[in-house]
């Protein structure tokens, strides 16, 4: 009965509807459910489906975006129970995400961050445009055991050599794995500016995050 | 730097024509756009528009799409200034950011679907539209012309507009939830370009169009196939039919891989050629041109990802070469970058791609891959 409401809250995730979704999340908690058990076998297994949908060409963007934003909010719904409860989700590591300076594209790095935090991830998402000193600055300060740069423009490419060089110059560089990703990068990109490695698309990042960290 | 004007010009658009019907010209066009710094400062005027024509000339581009190159003009901001002083979308509340080299839009007044569906935009006013858009192309055109460079009119279709007005978060959210605000949206932006079209045609501003629609990106469509059959096709349809009456040919934009709609594009849709062939999504020429290329001409393909900004000469030149040696023989290719030239790209790189262009690129061609 109990797993049933988790798979149903999935299917309902999986069909787009919102309503429907957030409706059987409020009910599952009136059932006093495990508020983490909703998101990682409710909420979660839903969009970790829908990831596998896309990659086999199965689901479109739009799917993963909608997807997204339908597990935000059935989150913001179980939030409050989790604090009351003072539960937290197990972590599997820390990771930081930017997009680069003069770039003010984030539709990839949300994905990322989506899909990294599903799987169990804490994530710190700096945002959008933002300076290599400003990124150095959170890494000593946060101490993340990945950092993740996304750069969609080629004139922005080299922002993302550049963040590394000056972790270099910091002496932060052998502190953290870098990931870069966005449409201009390559896996030869990624090696030529000495990143640890490179995803095509948000749920190839999971499998690099979780190789980089030997998980 | 001014060349013979008016008799290049023709020159230019007869080669242009040629190619775009498959048959053979005196040598291979070459189609760009450029929005570099380092080459604007080289040919700059007071003049925006000269210092355009003269930047092609300098290069030695036959064709573009480009309006008034400028940061100040690039791309959103004159998307602001058409959608707000044009269309009669509302200003307040939207605001852009110019980053890196371009200008795209940092804030938008509504931010969820409900408030979207307060602020759509109002149906298009032709009479204002061509109070606008007569004078505007007319300019371009003649001042294009007077250095011999051969404009095509540049039309966004009404998905990529649409989902530009949204951003993409709450387009693809309204797909689901709020399909009448999608609707909507599409039959206004229809409308904008239809008007647009028909004002192109009816002053008689040339034989080419150039309709930029990105439905793919690196990983394939944006959209699922059966939601553009549904929404998209009948849509784009109209335009092409509306072209294709009137004798005009439709150049097809779109970056991203193709492959799962090219079939689609070339027989249901009768596109008369196709842009970019994004290299860096995976779209190779030779492919390209062995399956479509007894149908359409392919226009780009010189990757300004990673070769143009970060190769060497002899790697551009290569390129070039094997690329004309694919594509081009007895006709159906036009050179260009697989967007624009950038920034990031060298000067001397950028006039290598179109200097080999032209030392190559004379007909015939042997079809002999290097």
């Amino acid at each position: 009965m109990q797993n049933d409401i988790l798979k149903e809250i999935q299917e309902a995730l999986l069909s787009m509807d919102m309503e429907k979704t957030l409706m059987l999340t409020k009910r599952a908690l009136e059932q006093e459910f495990d508020p983490i058990k909703i998101i990682e076998d409710g909420l979660s297994s839903g969009i970790k489906r829908l990831g596998e949908m896309y990659e086999n060409g199965e689901a479109f963007l739009p799917e993963l975006i909608m997807g997204a934003e339908i597990m935000k909010r059935a989150v913001e719904i179980v939030k409050p129970e989790l604090e009351k409860r003072k539960e937290e989700r197990k972590k599997l590591g820390r990771v930081m995400l930017a997009t680069v300076e003069g770039d003010v594209h984030d539709i990839g790095k949300n994905l990322v961050a989506l899909m990294l935090w599903i799987n169990g991830f804490e994530i710190i998402d700096l945002g959008v445009d933002i300076p290599a000193k400003e990124i150095i600055e959170k890494i000593r300060e946060l101490k993340p055991d990945v950092l993740g740069l996304s750069a969609l423009l080629t004139t922005t490419l080299l922002e993302q050599k550049r963040v590394i060089e000056e972790l270099e110059k910091a002496g932060l560089r052998k502190n953290v794995k870098i990931i870069v990703g966005g449409a201009p990068v390559t896996e030869e990109w990624a090696k030529k500016i000495g990143a640890d490695g490179y995803a095509s698309d948000a749920v190839k990042a999971v499998y690099k995050v979780k190789e980089l960290l030997e998980l | 730097m001014i060349m013979n004007g008016q008799k290049e010009w023709e020159k230019n658009n007869e080669r242009f024509l040629a190619t775009l019907n498959l048959e053979e010209s005196d040598r291979v066009p070459i189609m760009d756009i450029v929005n570099n710094e380092k080459i604007r400062k080289i040919v700059e005027t007071n003049d925006p528009l000269e210092t355009n024509a003269r930047a092609y000339s300098y290069l030695g581009i036959d064709i573009t799409r480009d309006y008034w190159w400028h940061t100040d003009f690039m791309w959103f901001k004159n998307k602001f200034f058409e959608w707000m002083d044009v269309l009669g979308i509302k200003k307040e509340g939207w605001a852009i950011k110019t980053k890196a080299g371009t200008t795209w839009i940092d804030k938008r007044p509504f931010k969820n679907l409900d408030e979207l569906s307060n602020m759509l935009p109002p149906e298009p006013d032709e009479s204002k539209i061509a109070e606008w858009f007569i004078p505007y192309h007319k300019k371009t055109i003649e001042g294009y012309k007077k250095y011999g460079i051969v404009f095509v009119g540049n039309f966004e279709g009404p998905l990529t507009e649409a989902y530009m007005f949204t951003g993409y978060d709450l387009f693809f959210q309204a797909m689901f939830m709020a399909k009448n605000i999608v609707n909507k949206l599409l039959d206004v932006f229809e409308k904008w370009i239809m008007i647009r079209l028909k004002l192109w045609v009816e002053e008689n501003m040339g034989d080419v169009v150039f309709l930029g629609e990105d439905i793919a990106f690196d990983k394939g469509l944006i959209f699922s196939p059966k939601w553009l059959n549904e929404n998209w096709f009948p849509r784009i349809k109209r335009i092409r039919d509306f072209l294709f009456n009137k004798n005009i040919k439709m150049i097809f934009h779109s970056d991203g891989n193709l492959y799962p709609i090219l079939d689609k594009l070339v027989f249901d849709l009768k596109i008369d050629a196709l842009h970019p062939i994004d290299p860096t999504a995976g779209m190779k020429i030779n492919e390209v041109k062995e399956k479509y290329g007894d149908y359409i001409a392919l226009i780009g393909y010189i990757d300004c990802s990673h070769l143009l900004p970060f190769g060497t000469i002899k790697e551009i030149i290569e390129k070039v070469k094997e690329t004309l040696y694919i594509a081009a023989p007895s006709s159906g290719y036009i050179l260009g970058s697989s967007s624009e030239i950038h920034d990031a790209i060298p000067i001397e790189n950028a006039k290598v791609l179109y200097e080999t262009g032209r030392k190559y690129g004379k007909y015939p061609i042997k079809k002999v891959i290097t």
